[in-house]
């Protein structure tokens, strides 16, 4: 009676312990589960800033192509060459850019896995966080 | 006993092994003391080295318009392509290839790729045109043999229009000539630069933000060019080239009241756009480089000072000796003999002796302060490089023969942008200004999204009064502008123009003898209008003139002059001085 008390105390007390145990192996745990999805969905978020700086890039590249290719077509030299009026001039096709294309499976997978480019603060141009 | 007898090597062996241990840990521990502390700084530098490598991000270089925001020059992003000969496997077939899509010599790109086949990058064409690069991409070339790299490229959409005046930029984005090189730290920017770690594999696994820095792109500035009539000088000199056929010639166009250079051109000229067709002559801008002596365009400044001195009055009629006039050692001449001619004539028919009397009035000591005070001897302080202060000797210097040189133009060399504006004082009322060719107020120009507009300090334009007011708008209102009505400008008379203006033809020096040249000469022709209240002035000098026909100023530089004249005086009246303002709410952040 007395031997079987003293193996449920010592199963009780090592429950308790087992328990404390697993407790806090699986707070460890869930600790780092939770780290590791922040961390996860901090990257996540970087590379989402970093694609929509380089799709920015891409607009403005675009933008200058386009302005560009505007100011060539507009330039005042075109239109009193040899007396022509300016519905005269000759139209050109603008430039594609590469932006204007959809990714390639290559391209697909490098911007999937894009470095992460840029996610700092804007830069005013004087040097001046904002 | 016997037990224990048989317990002691084992306990001897766990005492040893204990031991072992201890010393095992005790070595490690050490090495790692060692390697943390004293070879922390080694250690760390070689795998800062293998891990992470910096990747500068280039600055876009800010755009330079006109006044009516007309591009003159800006950037745009173009490829480059490289490749990895370490990789190549058929050298020959890459080369091959290769050099059929981008134009490079088939036989140097397969040699270069040989030599090289033990690096892993080297340039096959930069900065090519995207129908090249999509062209390229569509060979098929073996993965990781090559790649892309994207550049900046510098365009001039208006082509060759105002080369002397922007310059280039070159391939590292340093400014070369005109404003690109003058405003280079405004307009290039501040590069930026991009830490990465990679791993193993080479592969990036992380960017360094705290140690990345986002380029500052350039800015953008505006000019106080006008497109149109800048087109127009640079037509204008193309003709006076065509049929003329001098070593150079320049043009500018100035708002007389406030410095702003409304055009400037020189020629032999380049186009921006190909850097590598530019002759050795045509890099030279002659408006501000091109030191002459300015001849009988300098004669109006004298008369003003010695009226502005009570030395001479509008009244006075001046003995010009029929022609022939003994001035110490020497006896000057006239084109025409003139027993005598009023002040207004002296200016009108450009008589030499009149303006030496004029001279001996007010003497050595003030005919030498009127040259300085109309600004001959110091450059003007235009934002272009390269420009010269002209040549006025040392007062020391100047003798009794510089009493009949200087007042004619002659002892003294001055740069035509100096010339028009000391002409620009007399059309303002007697104001020296400074010429400029940026706007004074840049908020009239909408900032484009690629970079923000340059504000430019607003220098008082005006450096000093020279004249009163009458004895400017007199000199203007009537010797000048007899000048075109019966002098020697009458080539630049336009129908409904009131036009004053001044011609001058100096004789070049002749390196054989050191004296003057019979057959070598530099034209001029300085003119504005309205008379009554000048808008604006031109200036037209033309270098060396061979073509036969004429050697003098109102035959060669005025009927152009007076061209550009009416063009530029319709332009000014036309151009808008209200363009709206664009909130800066508009540009995107990184901008603002």
């Amino acid at each position: 009676m007395r031997f079987r008390l003293a193996d449920i105390l010592v199963t009780r007390f090592g429950g308790i312990m087992f328990f404390r145990f697993a407790a806090a192996l699986m707070l460890v745990v869930a600790v780092s589960m939770a780290q590791v999805g922040l961390e996860k969905q901090s990257l996540r978020l970087r590379r989402q800033v970093s694609r929509q700086y380089y799709q920015m890039d891409e607009l403005l590249e675009l933008h200058a192509q386009l302005r560009l290719d505007i100011q060539k077509l507009s330039a005042p030299s075109q239109y009193v060459a040899d007396g022509r009026h300016p519905g005269d001039v000759e139209e050109r096709r603008p430039l594609r850019s590469t932006a204007e294309k959809p990714l390639d499976r290559r391209s697909r997978c490098s911007a999937s896995s894009l470095p992460l480019l840029r996610w700092e603060r804007p830069v005013r141009p004087d040097g001046a966080q904002r | 006993m016997r037990l224990s007898g048989s317990h002691l090597p084992g306990r001897w062996r766990a005492s040893g092994i204990t031991v072992l241990m201890l010393l095992g840990w005790l070595a490690m521990i050490g090495r790692l003391i060692h390697v943390q502390g004293t070879q922390h700084a080694s250690m760390y530098t070689r795998v800062d080295r293998q891990s992470t490598f910096t990747e500068t991000l280039r600055a876009r270089p800010g755009e330079i318009v006109d006044r009516n925001g007309h591009v003159l020059a800006m950037t745009v992003t173009r490829n480059s392509i490289f490749a990895v000969p370490s990789r190549i496997e058929d050298p020959r077939q890459f080369a091959w290839q290769a050099a059929s899509v981008t134009g490079v010599d088939a036989d140097q790109l397969l040699d270069r790729i040989r030599k090289s086949s033990d690096k892993h990058f080297i340039w096959i064409r930069r900065r090519v045109p995207n129908e090249i690069a999509e062209e390229f991409r569509s060979l098929g070339l073996p993965d990781r043999t090559w790649g892309f790299r994207r550049e900046y490229l510098r365009q001039y959409p208006q082509g060759a229009i105002a080369g002397h005046v922007l310059g280039m930029r070159n391939i590292d984005n340093e400014g070369h000539g005109g404003l690109e090189e003058s405003l280079n730290d405004h307009i290039r920017g501040e590069d930026g630069r991009r830490v990465m770690t990679r791993d193993a594999l080479g592969v990036v696994v992380e960017v360094e933000a705290s140690e990345s820095r986002t380029p500052v792109h350039g800015r953008s500035v505006v000019t106080t060019i006008d497109l149109l009539a800048q087109l127009t000088i640079e037509r204008q000199l193309d003709d006076i080239m065509e049929r003329w056929e001098p070593v150079g010639a320049c043009a500018i166009v100035m708002e007389p009241h406030t410095g702003e250079v409304l055009a400037m051109a020189s020629r032999p000229g380049f186009d921006p756009n190909k850097p590598a067709e530019v002759g050795d002559d045509a890099w030279r801008n002659l408006a501000v480089s091109a030191v002459f002596e300015p001849g009988s365009t300098f004669k109006p400044f004298v008369v003003g000072w010695a009226m502005q001195h009570n030395t001479l009055n509008q009244a006075d009629v001046i003995q010009c000796f029929n022609g022939a006039y003994r001035m110490g050692g020497r006896i000057l001449h006239d084109h025409h003999s003139y027993a005598s001619l009023s002040v207004e004539d002296v200016l009108v028919k450009s008589s030499n002796i009149g303006m030496a009397r004029i001279a001996e009035r007010i003497g050595l000591q003030s005919l030498y302060e009127c040259t300085v005070a109309f600004g001959f001897g110091r450059r003007t302080g235009i934002e272009l490089p390269g420009e010269l202060s002209g040549l006025v000797r040392q007062r020391a210097a100047w003798d009794e023969y510089s009493l009949g040189s200087v007042p004619m133009g002659q002892e003294l060399a001055v740069t035509p942008l100096q010339l028009i504006v000391a002409h620009a004082a007399l059309a303002n009322g007697g104001h020296l200004v400074r010429p400029h060719l940026l706007l004074a107020s840049a908020d009239r120009m909408a900032p484009t999204p690629l970079s923000a507009v340059e504000t430019v300090d607003a220098t008082a334009p005006v450096e000093s009064t020279i004249l009163h007011r009458r004895i400017a708008d007199w000199i203007v209102q009537h010797p000048m502008k007899e000048v075109v009505e019966r002098g020697t400008g009458r080539s630049a008379r336009t129908d409904g123009l009131s036009i004053f203006g001044k011609t001058g033809t100096a004789q070049k020096v002749d390196e054989t003898n050191g004296g003057y040249s019979n057959s070598r000469h530099i034209c001029s022709f300085v003119c504005g209008a309205p008379a009554e209240d000048p808008e604006v002035l031109v200036l037209v000098m033309v270098d060396e003139p061979t073509a036969p026909g004429g050697h003098y100023g109102g035959t060669v530089a005025a009927p152009s002059a007076a061209k550009i004249l009416a063009d530029s005086l319709h332009r000014v009246r036309r151009l808008d001085h209200s363009v709206t303002i664009r909130p800066e709410e508009d540009l995107p952040i990184r901008l603002r």
